[in-house]
């Protein structure tokens, strides 16, 4: 009996201690902790780890398959392409040393040489040419531009490609930071089935080591990584690698990845809740509110009571933007407003043409209308959803300022999935407010093409954007851009642009070098402590 | 005994087909695309076309059934369609965090609960008893996603004591590894220790009460070798079925508590695939779930013939 009751009591103290040191252990440096194992340098500390929450898991780490974002942030690590956009949307050569452009229409790359796959091997102009191709298959953008022509090999290190017509939009197109063209080895893109790549060898600054499903990506500096000497500028110039090791920590739930960053669990946490800002803004933490896209509420003008343009210019004029970017982005210092439907950095496109339609707020203009479109109380179907909480926030608003106006408005809401099947069925919806990331330039703009659901064909549309594809200078491209976003807010409004939202990014303050351009990009990022 | 397990293990297969089906439906007849999710919202149509044919979600809906089921006879759940890889190794690789996070909570509510309940009946109808019981209470009222963002506020983002997301392998040591699983097992636990604490104390109470129990008081038997040697040996019964129960629960039902502290387990793995239409995993998982619930049931029911010798299965 003695025996058992020592028994007992033992177990119960060993439990109790383990408990206890389980707790003490916390200030022991860990594998994936930011601290420590940084070594300082002239140029700032390099070295330890960087441990980064991530709101989603990338369908796939094969970025020439999706336009996910998560998988462009976390794969550009690992994979380059010949050209990328620097900070004022710009298409500048990454693993091309040089393009010769002959009238749009027929283009030399170079290729720098000597540049290091993750395996090892060189890359040549064949392993370009496989990669280019096969990018070319999957990016609609590009195929439609290129159509049936190829990119060829011309030798080791040169490859072409020749357009049946002059397009000034190839190149930026080809800098394109979503679903980019990622140079690999020729095999691997051989071996690739209808879902991509299964061998992630690229040429970036990190290589990759590890990806758990829904746990983290593991990403490692590339020791043979050979850096172009220009000074960083958004996508382009030197790619550095002071950390040495990448842990993308997949989190999708948001106060998770909030008390993840607060906590220190995480250097670095990806889009944290807009009303967490301020609580934010009182910490030691970096707060990094980037601009990342339009938040647009889109008309189904292809069908139904919204193909009347009349009806969509009413509902142009009634909309109190302030109201709705107040109640759904919360504070002033993460959403800007303004008529320019590209980014304002964007020096070739950014414009404000038809300012004049953008927050009119006008009630009986709107009224007007409404009459003139014959609008006799039919219901108007708004159909949102919840996961992403602005979208949401924002039909809530646009609700309350319709019915103000009489109008006979219903919200639907689904989660994310449903939605984007429903809104391929036309019949299904009148409204809806959706997030566009910034694009290098409009004929890549979703909401204002016709194959896109909800989205009406319009002639004088089309036959501007012909204008800016085909235009033979910059100039010209820009001006035809010009009215057609004049024409985009006065006539033809296949969505109205509520306002500009950012992405919170928030980081401890040892971690230095974090820049976003198209999404964050941490191959210059040191931890500094 | 053989002959029993044999039946419950066939009368399962009706149960397992029945919820195949049932999940079946409801997963493909809910809106949303698996190909839109993996391509994005630039993909064409034909696109999407092609890459529904290579997933064979263009199939009618029995043919896609039943390949799937020739498949599960055969030990195969499928492919993940966002994943690429087999079902059974993202359960695999779920189950490790799940059963971890299962077992230390489990193991904190026994340390709660059997100590709680013992002595609340052993003080039956005392101030003990009374706050013993209202603790319980407590426990069982507070929902886990609350308990569970109350102690990441307190611990992990106030005192900075404990990590509050994410998970270690064993592999990374012991401590490491408890480290991180300390609040979400307490979150998940707490509820589980109030309702064993309950079962507890009214079992030990039934078995108090017996004659046996009075004679071996009247005999002389000191009073803490009766409760744990006598009273509550036999008092085990009704607790193991709760444990067994609530067992089963915390292996299938920590979504809430995976999600807050972003344990990459099963629960975690439903709702992500849910998120992403991932019909292979939802369907593969949920059936996975209803053989742990079957097989958990079928432990609990011979366990009570070891416990108990007057319980004799195979005359059920």
């Amino acid at each position: 009996m003695k025996l058992k009751r020592s028994f007992i009591i033992l177990f119960f103290l060993g439990a109790l201690a383990l408990l206890i040191a389980a707790c003490d252990s916390g200030d022991e440096p860990t594998e994936a902790d930011g601290s420590g194992e940084s070594e300082e340098t002239e140029g700032g500390q390099t070295g330890g780890t960087l441990n980064i929450a991530l709101n989603a898991q990338p369908p796939t780490f094969d970025p020439v398959m999706t336009t996910s974002t998560a998988t462009r942030d976390t794969a550009r690590m690992v994979f380059e392409s010949l050209l990328v956009l620097n900070a004022e949307y710009e298409a500048t050569p990454l693993l091309a040393e040089e393009v010769e452009n002959e009238n749009n229409q027929t283009f030399t790359f170079h290729l720098r040489e000597g540049i290091m796959f993750h395996d090892g091997e060189e890359m040549i102009a064949e392993d370009v040419v496989a990669s280019m191709n096969r990018w070319k298959e999957n990016a609609n953008q590009a195929s439609e531009i290129i159509g049936n022509n190829e990119f060829e090999e011309v030798d080791e290190y040169t490859v072409s490609l020749e357009l049946d017509e002059p397009s000034s939009m190839i190149m930026s197109t080809m800098a394109n930071a979503g679903q980019f063209g990622a140079i690999m080895p020729k095999e691997i893109v051989e071996a690739a089935g209808p879902d991509g790549v299964t061998e992630y060898i690229g040429t970036g600054p990190y290589e990759f080591v590890e990806w758990a499903q829904d746990n983290y990506i593991h990403v490692s500096k590339f020791e043979d990584y050979q850096p172009l000497e220009e000074e960083p500028d958004g996508l382009a110039g030197a790619r550095t690698a002071p950390v040495d090791d990448i842990y993308f920590y997949i989190a999708p739930d948001s106060s998770t990845r909030l008390a993840g960053i607060q906590s220190g669990e995480y250097d670095l946490a990806y889009q944290l809740p807009f009303d967490s800002y301020q609580q934010l803004m009182e910490t030691d933490l970096q707060v990094e509110p980037s601009l990342a896209g339009d938040m647009v509420m889109q008309y189904n003008s292809s069908e139904g009571l919204f193909s009347d343009p009349t009806m969509r210019q009413a509902v142009n004029a009634a909309l109190n933007l302030d109201e709705i970017l107040q109640a759904s982005l919360v504070d002033p210092e993460i959403y800007t407003m303004g008529a320019n439907l590209m980014e304002d950095e964007n020096v070739q496109w950014a414009t404000d043409a038809g300012e004049e339609y953008y927050n009119q707020n006008d009630q009986d203009l709107a009224q007007q209308l409404l009459d003139e479109a014959g609008y006799d109380g039919e219901e108007v179907k708004i159909v949102t959803t919840r996961d992403y909480q602005h979208y949401y926030d924002s039909s809530v608003v646009i609700q309350e300022q319709l019915e103000n106006l009489g109008m006979n408005v219903s919200l639907e809401v689904y989660d994310w999935p449903s939605l984007t099947d429903l809104v391929d069925d036309e019949s299904a919806w009148h409204l809806r407010v959706n997030g566009y990331t910034f694009r290098p330039n409009p004929t890549q703009m979703l909401y204002i093409q016709s194959d896109t659901a909800g989205v009406a064909q319009d002639d004088q549309a089309d036959a501007l954007m012909e204008e800016i594809e085909t235009a033979d200078t910059e100039e010209e491209a820009r001006a035809s851009w010009e009215e057609l976003q004049e024409y985009i807010w006065s006539d033809y409004l296949p969505g109205t642009k509520l306002g500009r939202y950012s992405h919170l990014y928030v980081m401890a303050d040892y971690v230095d070098g974090f820049v976003y351009s198209n999404g964050g990009i941490f191959w210059n990022i040191s931890v500094n402590n | 005994m053989l002959s029993y397990i044999v039946k419950r293990i066939l009368s399962a297969i009706p149960v397992l087909l029945v919820v195949s089906i049932v999940i079946f439906l409801i997963i493909h007849i809910t809106p949303g695309n698996p190909a839109s999710v993996i391509l994005g919202e630039e993909a064409t149509p034909a696109q999407i076309a092609e890459l529904e044919e290579s997933l064979g979600l263009n199939l009618p809906i029995h043919q896609q059934y039943f390949s799937w089921m020739a498949g599960v006879f055969q030990g195969d759940l499928g492919t993940s369609y966002f994943m690429n890889s087999p079902v059974t190794e993202a359960i695999g690789n779920s189950i490790v965090p799940t059963i971890s996070l299962a077992i230390f909570a489990q193991i904190i509510s026994l340390f709660i609960a059997i100590p709680i309940g013992v002595l609340a009946a052993n003080k039956r109808g005392s101030l003990t008893d009374s706050s013993m019981m209202v603790f319980a209470l407590l426990g069982m009222s507070i929902p886990s996603f609350l308990l569970a963002l109350l102690l990441v506020l307190l611990f992990g983002v106030q005192l900075g004591w404990l990590p509050v997301a994410g998970f270690r392998p064993l592999s990374e040591g012991l401590l490491i590894h408890l480290q991180y699983l300390i609040l979400p097992a307490v979150s998940l636990g707490a509820i589980q220790a109030a309702l064993i604490a309950r079962m507890t104390r009214s079992s030990m109470l039934e078995v108090l009460n017996m004659n046996y129990i009075k004679s071996a008081r009247a005999k002389g038997v000191k009073n803490f070798g009766l409760i744990l040697k006598h009273a509550f040996r036999n008092a085990l019964l009704p607790i193991l079925t709760v444990v067994g129960g609530t067992f089963g629960t915390l292996i299938t039902g920590a979504v809430v508590v995976e999600t807050v502290f972003n344990i990459p387990g099963i629960g975690q793995l439903v709702i992500n695939s849910i998120e992403r239409r991932d019909f292979a995993v939802i369907q593969g998982v949920v059936l996975f779930i209803t053989v742990v619930y079957i097989f958990l049931n079928l432990i609990i029911d011979i366990l009570y013939g070891m416990i108990d010798p007057r319980v004799r299965l195979d005359r059920k």
